[in-house]
C-alpha cells in the first residue's frame, strides 16, 4: 500500500468518523420513518518483524475497512437489508442484501445474499468496534478457509425456548460467493447453526458447520469443502471469555484451529484483552512452522466516545502459517519466533 | 448557646432529608389488552436483547422503548434488564451488524407509549408505574 492509498483511506475514515460523531445524539443517521443506515470501520496500522531472509524486517502495513449497512422496513414482518464496503485492496462494492420475511409460526426466512453464519462472530468479523481486540481469531482469517466470504440462497432461522434457555437455529442452503481471483469460483452448500443461551446468566454455546462441493475455475469439478466449530462466551459483568475450536477438511487440507480469549474492564473507558491461539494449515505437516503458528496477544481497547475506539496490540507468534497461507511468505522463508504491533482508530454508528 | 431539642430535631430532619437519596420512581412493563401472553423477566430482556422476535402464542413482537435520558427507560434497564444502556447499544449494534434485527422503535413520553400499546396487539413497552390506567395490561413490574 502506498503512502497516497494510506492517505486516501485516512480521509475516508476520519471523514466517516467525524460524520458519526456530530450524529451524538442518535445510534443511526436518521433517514426516515422506515430507513435506517448503520456503519462502522477501522483504520489499521501494523508493524512486524517476521520475514527470515532480512527483506521484510520491521514491514510496515495498513489496512482500512468500511462497510455500511441500510435497512428498510416494509412491515413488522418484512425487511430488506443491503451492504456496501470498502477495504484497501477493493473500493466501494455490493457486500450483500437480503429479503427477511417473519411468518406467523415464529419462523424468519431470509433470501439474498448473506455472510455465512459460522462461529460467533463470521458476519461481523470486520467490525473492529465490537471487540476488544484490534485483530480476529485465525478462526475468521478468510484465508484459512473455514468460513467463506457470502452465500447466495435461501435460509431460515427460528428462536425457541429450551432447558430454561433460549436457543437460535439457522439453516441454509446457497452457492458460495469467493473473489474471483481465488481458485474456487461457486458451489453448492448446506449447512446451519445453533446457538444456545444457556440458563446460566451469560453463558451462550453453539455449534456450526457446512458442507459443500465447489467447482474450481480450472475445470476440476466437485471439489470437497467441510467446516465446523464448536463455539462457547461467558459474559460477566468483570470478564468476557471466549473460546471457539474449528475443524474443516478444505479442498485437500485438514486444517484446525482453537483460541481462548478473555476480556477485562479496568475502568469505564478502558478494557485489557489477552488471546492464545493456534492456527495448523495442513495436519499432515504439522511440525513444520510454515503450515503451524501459535500467537499470544495482549491488548487494551479504549473508547473514546460511543462511536470511537482506539486498539492497540502486541502479539507473540511461534510458527509464521498465517504468512504462508495467505501467499506473503514461501516455506521456508519465515522466522519461527516473530513480533507484531497493531495500532487501529475504529467507529461505529 | 443553647439549643433546643425541638430545634435539633427539624434541623436534623432537613438534612436527612436533602441529602437521602432520591427514590427513583419505579417502571411497568405493558402490552396490550388482548395480549394474553404470560411471559417473566427474562423473557422480556431477551425481547429487548433481540435474542427473541416472538411471543409465545408464534406473533412477532413489537418493543417500544423510550428516549435515551427519559427516566423510564433508565429505571426499565436497571430494574427490568440489568443492563447497562452502553452495553445494550453494543447489543444492538452487534444484531444489526449480523443481520440479526433492529432496535425497538423510540416512543416518548409514557402516553406515547401507551398510545402505541393500546393500538397494536403485539407490542410491549414501559412506563412510570405512576402512568398506567386501565387502557393496558401490566406483565411485569
Amino acid at each position: 500500500m502506498n503512502i497516497r492509498n494510506i492517505l486516501k483511506s485516512l480521509r475516508v475514515t476520519a471523514l466517516v468518523a467525524l460524520g458519526a460523531c456530530a450524529n451524538v445524539a442518535v445510534m443511526a443517521l436518521d433517514l426516515g420513518e422506515n430507513f435506517e443506515l448503520h456503519g462502522y470501520g477501522d483504520i489499521s496500522r501494523e508493524l512486524r518483524n517476521v520475514d527470515a531472509t532480512g527483506q521484510g524486517r520491521n514491514a510496515r502495513e495498513s489496512t482500512f475497512e468500511n462497510s455500511w449497512v441500510g435497512i428498510w422496513t416494509a412491515t413488522d414482518r418484512v425487511k430488506f437489508w443491503v451492504q456496501v464496503a470498502a477495504d484497501e485492496s477493493s473500493p466501494v462494492h455490493f457486500d450483500g442484501a437480503f429479503l427477511d420475511y417473519q411468518s406467523e409460526s415464529g419462523l424468519t426466512y431470509r433470501v439474498g445474499r448473506v455472510r455465512v453464519p459460522f462461529g460467533m462472530h463470521s458476519e461481523k468479523r470486520e467490525a473492529q468496534a465490537l471487540r476488544p481486540s484490534a485483530s480476529l481469531p485465525f478462526l475468521y482469517d478468510v484465508n484459512l478457509n473455514l468460513i467463506d466470504e457470502s452465500l447466495e440462497g435461501g435460509m431460515i432461522r427460528r428462536g425457541f425456548a429450551i432447558g430454561g434457555g433460549q436457543a437460535m437455529v439457522e439453516a441454509y442452503a446457497a452457492r458460495a460467493v469467493r473473489d474471483e481471483s481465488t481458485r474456487v469460483a461457486r458451489g453448492l452448500m448446506v449447512g446451519g447453526r445453533l446457538m444456545m443461551e444457556t440458563p446460566v446468566e451469560g453463558l451462550t454455546l453453539g455449534v456450526s458447520g457446512y458442507q459443500g462441493e465447489l467447482e474450481r475455475n480450472d475445470g476440476n469439478p466437485q471439489l470437497s469443502k467441510r467446516s465446523w466449530a464448536l463455539s462457547a462466551r461467558y459474559q460477566g459483568d468483570r470478564v468476557d471469555l471466549q473460546a471457539e475450536y474449528g475443524r474443516g477438511f478444505i479442498y485437500t487440507r485438514d486444517v484446525s484451529t482453537w483460541y481462548l480469549q478473555a476480556a477485562v474492564p479496568l475502568a469505564e473507558q478502558w478494557k485489557a484483552v489477552t488471546r492464545i491461539e493456534e492456527m495448523v494449515t495442513d495436519l499432515a505437516q504439522s511440525n513444520d512452522d510454515a503450515y503451524r503458528e501459535q500467537r499470544v496477544i495482549v491488548g487494551l481497547a479504549y473508547a473514546i466516545n460511543h462511536y470511537l475506539g482506539l486498539r492497540l496490540e502486541q502479539q507473540f507468534h511461534r510458527g509464521y502459517a498465517s504468512r504462508v497461507v495467505n501467499e506473503a511468505l514461501a516455506p521456508g522463508d519465515g522466522r519461527q519466533h516473530w513480533t507484531s504491533t497493531l495500532l487501529s482508530l475504529n467507529y461505529k454508528f | 448557646m443553647k439549643i433546643s431539642f425541638s430545634w435539633a430535631l427539624v434541623v436534623a430532619a432537613t438534612l436527612l432529608l436533602a441529602f437521602a437519596p432520591a427514590q427513583a420512581e419505579s417502571v411497568v412493563v405493558i402490552v396490550n389488552k388482548d395480549n394474553a401472553n404470560v411471559v417473566d423477566k427474562l423473557y422480556i430482556t431477551r425481547i429487548y436483547t433481540g435474542a427473541i422476535r416472538g411471543w409465545p402464542d408464534g406473533l412477532p413482537t413489537f418493543p417500544v422503548d423510550q428516549m435515551e435520558d427519559s427516566a423510564a427507560r433508565a429505571a426499565f434497564y436497571d430494574t427490568i434488564v440489568g443492563k447497562s444502556q452502553a452495553t445494550m447499544r453494543a447489543i444492538w449494534l452487534q444484531n444489526i451488524f449480523s443481520g440479526n434485527g433492529l432496535p425497538p422503535k423510540i416512543a416518548s413520553p409514557d402516553a406515547a407509549v401507551k398510545l402505541l400499546v393500546v393500538n397494536n396487539r403485539n407490542a410491549i413497552g414501559y412506563i412510570l408505574a405512576s402512568q398506567v390506567d386501565s387502557t393496558v395490561r401490566v406483565i411485569a413490574k
